[in-house]
């Protein structure tokens, strides 16, 4: 019994330096875990940083990077948080659109795993406008969406489709260029 | 006795405060640093590399498709790579002894998984279906879950593990009765390159791995891997043995443990090849089956090896095609020093071989259905068992048998409102020797606020008698067959409810089951001998709590809590090895920044009933492992110390071991050596 009483003992005393070790070093977080269309919605705020739109269709004095969501999905009240924000001096518009007539003024458009069926219509659309793709489906990027989300070990990662965006005339940094899996059409 | 069980449940309670304590005083200084007060973290600060870092859930077991945790049918824990690394997983049993209501049992041959309060002694892990991705584990002669280290693939090879509770015979058919768990593998592009592995342990413990690893092109790579282990293993005392007979209860030399595996994964566009092959030999200390206490002669050899095929094709708009097949082999043989006397080798030897083939389509209809049809073959073409005596020869045992399978499911999730799911399934089989049946499931998945998720969860499983239980006799000298048995089913219900609040998930379940005919073994009042019988039903009714955090990288946190309670409807009394109460801690944090971080495990498991009534008192063990950051040249070092307080404690057992609990080890060591190039 004594010899159960001093186990306890040492086990709270483990216990309680583990804690006050937790507590000291714990370094402080860079990031929290969240849900995965948050942390998308960051990577598109992100990627304006490191793209350059082709001349004339974006930042010509206007001041906005108009943001688009094609159909529907779960980073709807994510992409709506990005409002106002303001990056390289200009500030974030989030427009719903429905269908593909809806996007003109779009620098950028996500295009949601719904709308997986009417892809291509969406990508012939957006030809030579100087629209910035994102997808989040498996395959996207092969069919010639610009930037894709994938996961992997449950973290996010994205790919690029480097024809896709030479064709639309954008310039990607290659610090972005750097953490993107290179993919080219199907 | 009853001090005693009052005295352990105190200690339950204890350790449960001890550990919620700790969790607050480790974490919410966390939280503290990562959001002052008022202030939301804005993800869209941090940098795409800190982006990149933040882990999200989804699961593919519950549905045989990916999904998210919240939106599958089930109650799903995920163990990842990096918490192999943080807390020094050896096995799988490592990594399930530390999963909500899961508890292993070890009788120093096989480990036992145990859920929801059920393990029966004697059984091989036959009511929880183990995959690897999706290729079914468990064997066609006893059904057998290799969960130790006769598991066909070495851990590092692992990227997560889904453990799926509840039944899933619905989607797998038989063995998926408590829950599956399925093993989804490190792909190519994880490895990158070569990677080699050592450790050294307790016991003269040592083993090796190489991997090699590469994403050629897009559409082509190549993971190949192998794995060499031996271990001498630790001398051990039996009181039970102790006579001049019986060498005085010592059992010095006859633990050992040997393995080998290879594991290869090729993918090309749409095809992927898998395979692997396990042989295993593990000494048998306890002197099980009437065998020679301590006689280095008697050990088990268990061989698996599997290869697989499948096709997987996603088409244009929202649906996608999977084409399987699959062959697979298993054999083992035992070796057992049997007393006559003389002392003669016995052999018991069994063979199982069979192929087979899946189909599977999944198809988004009218946007708000999401379904999904397969039909499944699988042919036992060999099912043999043998036991005979080497010299002079005695056969007891020839059974050549032969079997098939045939099963077909649907499923379909039917998104009502955006915020409420509906999740049905059913599945049909046919096997040889038994009437067709259906196990259906359903679920209703509801989300009423942001982040607050319900689910209200019914589902049916089955399993049938394998040929060990219904074929095998030794010559009727200790176990005689039942070809008559009826396969076993249960019905259960379950509520769950998950809340993500900031950095936190909280888990509450609440399940009960209802089992018939159940299978076990037990001593035939007339014969005396050994005997698989339908004989009990079961039920069972519990909760679980669990609560998680993940701040920054590597600072996770999960404390969780199981209450069961089952009872056996004929005695009213409750199961063997099956404690009411399971504390479980595991927190990981740096020590010093990218050098140097730490995994704790705290594990409780309550007071359980031995075969013979006895109690095998409850136990508290805690693993500590130190991990190392990039060393020169990408070399990784890991040290653990398991069982830190060297805790004696003892798991219950089978009929086929004279003593009613076996002790397990206590304080060992590990180190590990790990290099990239």
């Amino acid at each position: 019994m004594v010899k159960k009483k001093r186990k306890i003992f040492f086990i709270a005393l483990f216990f309680l330096f583990a804690s006050l070790s937790a507590s000291i070093f714990s370094v402080c977080g860079e990031e929290k875990t969240v849900s995965e269309y948050e942390v998308k919605a960051a990577f598109l705020y992100n990627f304006v940083k490191f793209i350059d739109w082709p001349d004339g269709s974006q930042g010509e004095g206007k001041g906005v990077v108009n943001v688009c969501m094609f159909g529907s999905g779960p980073i709807d009240s994510e992409l709506a948080k990005l409002k106002d924000k303001v990056v390289k001096g200009m500030r974030f518009v989030v427009k719903y659109t429905r269908s593909t007539e809806e996007f003109r003024g779009c620098h950028m458009l996500f295009v949601c795993n719904s709308e997986k069926g009417r892809l291509r219509e969406a990508l012939k659309a957006v030809k030579r406008k100087g629209i910035l793709t994102v997808g989040d489906t498996e395959g996207f990027a092969q069919k010639g969406v610009i930037i894709n989300f994938y996961l992997e070990d449950k973290k996010i990662r994205f790919e690029i489709n480097l024809d896709a965006a030479r064709e639309a005339r954008f310039s990607i940094s290659s610090q972005l260029l750097r953490l993107a899996r290179i993919v080219k059409d199907e | 006795m009853n001090l005693d069980r009052l005295h352990d449940t105190t200690r339950g309670i204890f350790v449960f405060f001890a550990g919620v304590v700790f969790f607050c005083f480790a974490a919410l200084p966390a939280i503290a640093r990562v959001m002052p007060a008022g202030i939301t973290e804005d993800l869209t600060e941090l940098p795409l590399e800190a982006l990149m870092e933040i882990e999200v859930d989804t699961v593919y077991g519950a549905a045989k498709r990916e999904q998210k945790v919240t939106e599958a049918l089930s109650s799903v824990s995920i163990i990842t790579a990096a918490d192999i690394r943080r807390y020094g997983y050896r096995t799988l049993a490592d990594i399930l002894k530390s999963v909500r209501g899961f508890y292993v049992t070890y009788d120093r041959n096989y480990h036992y998984v145990g859920t929801r309060g059920f393990s029966r002694p004697g059984d091989y892990n036959t009511r929880v279906l183990l995959l690897v991705d999706g290729h079914r584990i468990n064997n066609n002669i006893y059904d057998t879950a290799a969960i130790g280290t006769e598991f066909i693939l070495d851990v590092d090879l692992i990227d997560r593990v889904e453990v799926v509770r509840g039944p899933g015979s619905s989607l797998y058919g038989s063995n998926a009765f408590f829950g599956v768990i399925n093993v989804i593998t490190k792909k190519a592009q994880a490895v990158k390159g070569m990677e080699v592995s050592a450790e050294a342990g307790s016991f003269d413990t040592y083993k090796g791995r190489a991997t090699f690893g590469k994403q050629f092109r897009d559409d082509f790579g190549v993971l190949l891997s192998g794995s060499y282990y031996r271990s001498k293993g630790p001398g051990l005392y039996f009181k039970e043995y102790d006579g001049p007979a019986t060498n005085n209860g010592d059992s010095d030399n006859a633990d050992a443990d040997r393995h080998g595996s290879v594991f290869a994964n090729v993918q090309f566009r749409d095809l992927t090849f898998q395979g692997g092959y396990v042989s295993r030999t593990k000494g048998i200390s306890t002197g099980a089956w009437n065998a020679v206490l301590g006689d280095d002669g008697t050990d088990t050899t268990d061989a698996q090896g599997y290869a697989d095929l499948r096709y997987r094709k996603a088409f244009d708009d929202d649906h996608d095609l999977m084409l399987r097949f699959f062959y697979d082999y298993y054999r083992y043989d035992g070796s057992y020093m049997i007393n006559y006397p003389p002392v003669i080798l016995n052999r018991d030897v069994a063979i199982g071989k069979l192929w087979g083939g899946e189909v599977l389509y999944n198809r988004k209809v009218f946007e708000r259905h999401k379904m999904s049809v397969g039909l499944e073959y699988q042919d036992n073409f060999v099912q043999t068992q043998r036991n005979c005596d080497e010299s002079p020869y005695a056969s007891y045992l020839n059974e050549q048998r032969g079997s098939y399978t045939f099963g077909a499911h649907f499923q379909d999730e039917f998104t009502i409102l955006d915020n409420l799911i509906l999740n049905a399934g059913a599945r049909y089989d046919h096997y040889k020797d038994f009437r067709g049946r259906i196990n259906p499931r359903a679920g209703l998945i509801y989300s009423p606020f942001d982040g607050t998720t319900l689910k209200f969860l019914y589902g049916e499983a089955f399993r049938i008698p394998n040929t060990y239980e219904r074929f095998y006799n030794d010559g009727n000298i200790a176990q005689q067959a039942n070809p008559d048995l009826d396969p076993e089913t249960i019905g259960t219900y379950e509520i769950v409810l998950e809340q993500y609040i900031k950095n936190f998930r909280f888990t509450v379940s609440g399940f009960y089951y209802d089992m018939k005919n159940l299978i076990t073994q037990i001593t035939d009042p007339v014969s005396g001998l050994l005997v698989f019988r339908n004989a009990d039903d079961v039920t069972g009714k519990g909760f679980e709590l669990e609560l998680e955090g993940k701040w920054a990288k590597e600072v996770t946190s999960r404390i969780s809590y199981s209450f069961t309670e089952t009872k056996d409807k004929e005695t009213g009394t409750s199961l063997t090895n099956s404690p009411k109460h399971l504390v479980k801690l595991n927190t990981s944090f740096p020590l010093i920044r990218d050098k140097l971080s730490t995994g704790i495990e705290v594990q409780y498991t309550g007071p359980r009933k031995t075969i013979n009534g006895s109690d095998a008192g409850g136990f508290l063990v805690a693993n500590l492992t130190f991990n190392s950051g990039k060393l020169f040249n990408d070399t990784v070092v890991s040290a653990s110390v398991y069982n830190l307080f060297d805790q004696k404690y003892s798991d219950p057992v089978s009929k086929d071991i004279i003593q009613n609990a076996i002790e397990q080890d206590g304080r060992t060591f590990r180190l590990k050596f790990t290099y990239r190039f």
